[in-house]
């Protein structure tokens, strides 16, 4: 009796590993595809655009071809050209994010302290906010000069905003019962601060993070754009001026990576801080 | 020893009284003017005693809780812990535990259970013995560098328990503990805690609105009636003298009699729904 009970107990339990074991092939079976897809689009679309260009059909005056491009980072690459301004862009963009952030940051969490003093603020931060960055570009440059710095400065104010208001909006967010939960074990305000509100947060906060990104990187390039020595703003802006299109479009194909390469940065930050929720859902 | 003491002396010396509530009220002042949740509220828990309080909701059960803990000042009255006033603001004499299970889902087990006592900033080893030895007594050993999230709702509110039991405070307060889980992981949480109540040497103060969980734990039920809260009635029970099983309780022919009394004394909530069928 126990025998056979105990029989079908471990059947049901391959039964249940075999199950487990299907779903999962079934799964990488379609992440394999998807990345087959994700090429094949690639594929074509840079086919056609080269075959458009070579047939004459597509103007290489106005929308150069794949392989001038491709010739062109080559010999930029070689020259450490192109790989300086993605240098000077990404460290704009990269030291500005990480500024930005942890300012942003700092003050939203702060202003969970005060009610009042986040009363007060309110209407400050919403009109500092609602500034374009672009807007505040040449006085910038005026200030801080034409060389990194005033990038470094666009960027971090083209994320303090965003992460402020996620930082203060994940402090309310706090689930008052365990704040009080914690009050009845006797905990501080600075306690319950470090305890609950800052990890609390963090989901806010690596939200912030994935916009930011992109923000800096607006930032740094405007900045570039309006008054600068080096980067790929400054690439693009030159090359422009000059009909290069196939030098543009490296210029642009080089900041689509360089964003590409930050948000993966953040990727792994989120999966460091919120390490709690992939491992709880399985 | 005390407890047979006690069972034995019944009626005649009680032990001694832990927590006393004496003419207790409260008021909140709301934009549509006062309001007074609670008005000349008496209760007694002594040592070891099962104390329950029954009451519809709104009847201003927790506000009492949040008095008795130190987390809110009466307007008038006061609470006395073992013969000393308590403030508001000196948190952390008394267990709390509350419906919701609160665990914080980026800690493991294990970090849940000492969250508290890493707020009275104990040494950590010692934190994290205390807290193992718990999981060990309820079977979540395995469990205790998983996150909350893969826990059931009945796994969750045993930590939640052992958050409380952990911290090593003889009197605890509960609020509706069990209220979120389905009726035999509730029955079985019941038991658990009648027999760590029991190990424990614990005094507890209970709230829920479920009568029938008050009859089959509790030593005595105090019966609140709503707007503002007044206790209507003190029922002493001792259905579950030993605290072995809350079933056993429920099999008792006294049980329902029980059941029935308080029923009627919570009559406020039938008037409630005739009023809103006319």
């Amino acid at each position: 009796m126990t025998d056979a009970v105990r029989n079908e107990f471990s059947l049901n339990a391959t039964d249940e590993r075999n199950a487990a074991r299907v779903i999962e092939r079934r799964e990488r079976r379609e992440s394999v595809l998807v990345r087959v897809v994700q090429l094949l689009i690639a594929v074509l679309l840079f086919g056609a655009w080269e075959w458009g260009a070579r047939t004459g059909s597509i103007s290489t005056f106005l929308f150069g071809s794949p392989s001038q491009v491709l010739k062109l980072a080559m010999a930029r690459i070689e020259n450490g050209s192109l790989l300086y301004g993605a240098y000077v862009t990404g460290l704009e963009t990269i030291i500005g994010f990480l500024l930005g952030s942890v300012i942003g940051t700092a003050i939203g969490l702060g202003l969970w302290y005060s009610r009042f003093i986040a009363r007060v603020m309110g209407v400050y931060i919403l009109a500092l906010g609602s500034i374009p960055v672009l807007a505040l570009g040449p006085l910038i440059i005026i200030w801080f000069g034409v060389g990194i710095e005033s990038k470094v400065i666009l960027a971090t104010v083209s994320c303090v905003i965003v992460a402020l208001l996620q930082a203060y909006e994940g402090a309310q967010q706090v689930d008052k019962d365990l704040i009080k939960l914690l009050r009845s074990f006797g905990a501080t305000k600075i306690q319950i601060f470090t305890k609950v509100v800052i990890p609390s947060s963090y989901g806010w906060v690596v939200a912030a993070a994935k916009l930011n990104v992109g923000f800096a990187l607006i930032g740094a390039v405007i900045g570039e754009y309006i008054s600068s020595e080096a980067g790929l703003g400054n690439i693009i802006l030159i090359a422009g001026a000059n009909y290069n299109i196939p030098l543009v479009l490296l210029g642009i194909f080089s900041l689509m990576i360089l964003a590409f390469v930050l948000s993966m940065a953040v990727g792994v930050l989120e999966r460091f801080l919120l390490k709690w929720k992939s491992v709880g859902s399985r | 020893m005390s407890a047979e003491n006690k069972s034995e002396a019944l009626g005649s010396t009680e032990p001694r009284a832990r927590v006393e509530v004496k003419s207790v009220s409260k008021s909140f002042a709301t934009k549509e003017g006062t309001v007074q949740a609670l008005r000349h509220i008496d209760l007694v828990a002594r040592d070891q005693e099962f104390t329950c309080i029954v009451g519809p909701s709104g009847c201003g059960k927790s506000t009492l809780f949040n008095i008795i803990a130190g987390l809110l000042d009466p307007t008038s009255g006061e609470v006395l812990v073992d013969g000393t006033p308590v403030q508001a603001g000196i948190a952390g004499r008394m267990g709390y535990m509350q419906q919701k299970d609160l665990l914080i889902p980026w800690r493991t087990i294990l970090q849940n259970v000492t969250i508290g006592l890493e707020i009275q900033r104990q040494p950590s080893v010692e934190a994290r013995e205390k807290a193992i030895a718990y999981l060990k007594l309820f079977g979540l050993e395995k469990y205790r560098d998983s996150y909350p999230a893969a826990l059931s709702g009945g796994m969750r509110q045993r930590v939640a328990l052992m958050r409380t039991l952990v911290m090593g405070q003889d009197i605890i307060l509960m609020d509706e503990p069990f209220q979120s889980l389905d009726y035999p992981t509730r029955v079985a949480l019941e038991a658990d805690l009648l027999e760590m109540v029991r190990e424990l040497k614990r005094t507890v103060l209970f709230i829920t609105h479920d009568i029938e969980e008050a009859v089959s734990i509790a030593d005595k039920v105090y019966i609140l009636s709503k707007g503002p809260g007044t206790v209507r009635d003190l029922r002493t029970i001792r259905l579950n003298m030993k605290r072995e099983s809350p079933i056993d309780a429920r099999k008792n022919p006294e049980f329902h009699v029980h059941y029935a009394a308080i029923w009627n004394q919570l009559e406020v909530v039938t008037d409630l729904r005739k009023e809103r069928a006319q």
